[in-house]
């Protein structure tokens, strides 16, 4: 009992400075590195210059908003993933995070819109996919498989819907096509970013206040409703909660493929206790989030949009974990 | 242990839409073991699943000391009356504890961690069903009869007054069966534990139950003590299966054989003509 709240805690501690770590880097490397010192000065407010513009106004914001990002996705995935009881049902295999997407590019290059009417658009995309996904799967009882190949199907024609808005808004700025294509921190601003963090902060610590809600849930669909959990209910609440998280990232930085899919499942493959873990689900992701930022900007010769490198790292682990799935049933 | 009146009065249920149960009047007897019994369709895990509010009646009510379920908390309820279904789901790396723990939700508040009490009655829970050494076990490592106890354990870290099993002995060999039936006989003796079940066995049932209720296309054929109601007309009308009714060398309960053609001695022969032409 005690060792594994000790093993949750720990992990916990851990990617969190794993975060910690990872946001130095974020900070220090880049055109030019600078090093822990210079960091810190231009963190304490010290007028550095050339180092002052290009940490604070470029890098700091990048950091913030994929760290922002990763704990959206990172916590939204694993709520998505404990609720159906498989890790592939997360909010970007499942077309959530597509959909937020096609609708937040839709109000930023065919409406013209900005800020917060943008976040509303995308929460608007992802929760009527979810609700779409959710009650055709209802049918004769819910069923999950039903709900994921569904989804998947829908993650695809959004995927088309974001490329047919980008030429029909002319959005020949590649940078931006690749925002809306696959994500990226390139256009990180930390103005209008409050709504953005206070919305991580608020669900992240309901999603965290339902853990012993979560952790009945993953019981199946009978023990639940015996257990005393209102289970239509507790569902929903905190899909749509993970569905809002996970559409106002993507309204920020795009639809970041595989975040969401891999936070959770790692979290839980490593602390393995049965648990829930959303917090550090959400640390997960940001780390995630900051280590593919951190391959795409440095380790090759062309800078790769953060986007790009999860999604080449999501389909090896996808693959990882079908075989896996297969070889526990065999 | 308090004692809590169950009934269900002119129940209608099914699923989507289709009746399965057309109007049953069934009073569940407190402290006592009862078995539902009947062929595969017959309604009775579509009763079991009324009673455990699982689906909602179409029609008629069930009370729970003379009050509708909706009138009463979800969670006080689960202090209540307890399920196991029959195929419960496993999460991923848990170990028996966790799992046993996870019974207690409804005495917990958001936040808080297990109180002492909680730890006892899942420690209790885990000894009724010895299964306090494989604690730190992972559940999904465990063999069938051993993740069977774990699951009752559950059960019982819930405390409730009222536990219901839906074919807890179903994917059981011989062993663990009769190793099942005797651990919830023992909670009802030492706890006062009103049981409800569905088997499939009938010997196991007649053995274990102090009340049969036998259920055939979705209606109640008899309700009462093996002694009383178990006997070839009533597996006849039940199961279509002719029987011959003997008596449990052990329980002295009664037994169940059936007849069947192909094993017939020749003593029974004109027995077997009967059945032929019955076939």
């Amino acid at each position: 009992m005690r060792t594994r709240k000790k093993k949750e805690i720990s992990v916990l501690i851990i990617l969190f400075i794993g975060v910690l770590i990872l946001g130095f880097f974020m900070l220090s490397l880049g055109e030019s590195n600078y090093d822990l010192a210079t960091v810190v000065k231009v963190l304490m407010g010290q007028e550095i210059k050339g180092a002052s513009f290009a940490v604070m106004s470029l890098r700091l914001p990048k950091l913030i908003i994929g760290i922002l990002a990763g704990i959206a996705c990172g916590v939204a995935g694993n709520t998505f993933q404990v609720i159906m009881k498989n890790p592939l049902a997360s909010p970007d295999v499942m077309g959530v995070t597509s959909s937020a997407g096609a609708m937040a590019v839709f109000a930023i290059l065919i409406l013209g819109l900005e800020g917060v009417a943008v976040s509303a658009f995308a929460i608007a995309g992802g929760v009527l996919v979810a609700v779409i996904i959710f009650s055709f799967a209802r049918g004769n009882g819910f069923s999950i498989n039903k709900a994921i190949l569904m989804g998947i199907g829908i993650q695809a024609m959004m995927q088309a819907l974001i490329t047919f808005i980008l030429q029909q808004a002319n959005a020949y700025d590649l940078s931006k096509a690749m925002h809306w294509l696959s994500g990226s921190l390139n256009s990180a601003k930390l103005s209008g970013a409050g709504g953005f963090f206070i919305t991580v902060l608020i669900l992240t610590c309901f999603i965290q206040y339902r853990t012993k809600e979560l952790k009945v849930l993953s019981l199946g669909e009978e023990l639940p409703v015996t257990l005393g959990v209102n289970i239509d209910r507790e569902r929903i609440v905190l899909l749509m909660a993970s569905v809002i998280m996970v559409s106002v990232a993507t309204a920020y930085v795009g639809p970041l493929a595989s975040v969401s899919f891999m936070a959770g499942h790692i979290t839980r493959r490593i602390i393995k206790t049965g648990g829930v873990y959303s917090l550090q689900a959400g640390l997960m992701g940001a780390i995630i989030v900051l280590s593919s930022e951190l391959i795409g900007q440095n380790a090759f010769a062309i800078r790769f949009p953060v986007g790009v490198i999860t999604g080449i790292i999501g389909a090896p682990y996808l693959i990882y974990l079908l075989l896996s799935i297969r070889n526990k049933r065999g | 242990m308090n004692i809590h009146t169950l009934q269900a009065k002119n129940l209608k249920a099914g699923y989507n839409k289709t009746v399965i149960i057309d109007g049953i009047d069934v009073t569940i007897p407190s402290n006592k073991i009862s078995v539902i019994i009947g062929s595969n369709g017959c309604g009775k895990s579509t009763l079991l699943k009324n009673f455990a509010r699982l689906i909602k009646p179409f029609d008629g009510e069930i009370l729970l000391d003379g009050a509708g379920y909706d009138k009463m908390h979800s969670k006080d309820l689960a202090k209540i009356i307890g399920l196991l279904p029959q195929s419960p789901m496993v999460p991923e790396s848990i170990t028996v504890y966790d799992l046993v723990a996870r019974g207690r939700y409804p005495y917990q508040k958001p936040f808080s961690q297990l109180t002492s009490e909680d730890q006892e009655a899942i420690e209790e829970a885990m000894e009724m069903m010895g299964v306090s050494k494989l604690r730190d076990q992972f559940v999904e490592e465990l063999s069938g009869g051993q993740r069977q106890r774990v699951w009752i354990a559950m059960a019982l870290a819930q405390q409730t007054d009222i536990l219901f099993l839906d074919e807890p002995t179903t994917f059981l060999d011989i062993s663990y069966q009769v190793q099942i039936l005797e651990l919830l006989k023992n909670l009802n003796e030492k706890k006062g534990t009103t049981i409800v079940m569905v088997l499939h066995d009938i010997n196991l049932a007649s053995r274990y139950a102090d009340c049969l209720f036998a259920m055939k296309n979705g209606e109640l054929i008899a309700a009462g003590s093996p002694e009383d109601i178990l006997n070839e007309e009533l597996m006849l009308r039940v199961f279509n299966l002719e029987c011959i009714l003997m008596k449990d060398p052990v329980s002295g309960s009664p037994f169940i054989v059936p007849k069947g053609r192909a094993h017939l001695r020749p003593e029974s022969q004109d027995e077997g003509k009967k059945i032929s032409q019955v076939v």
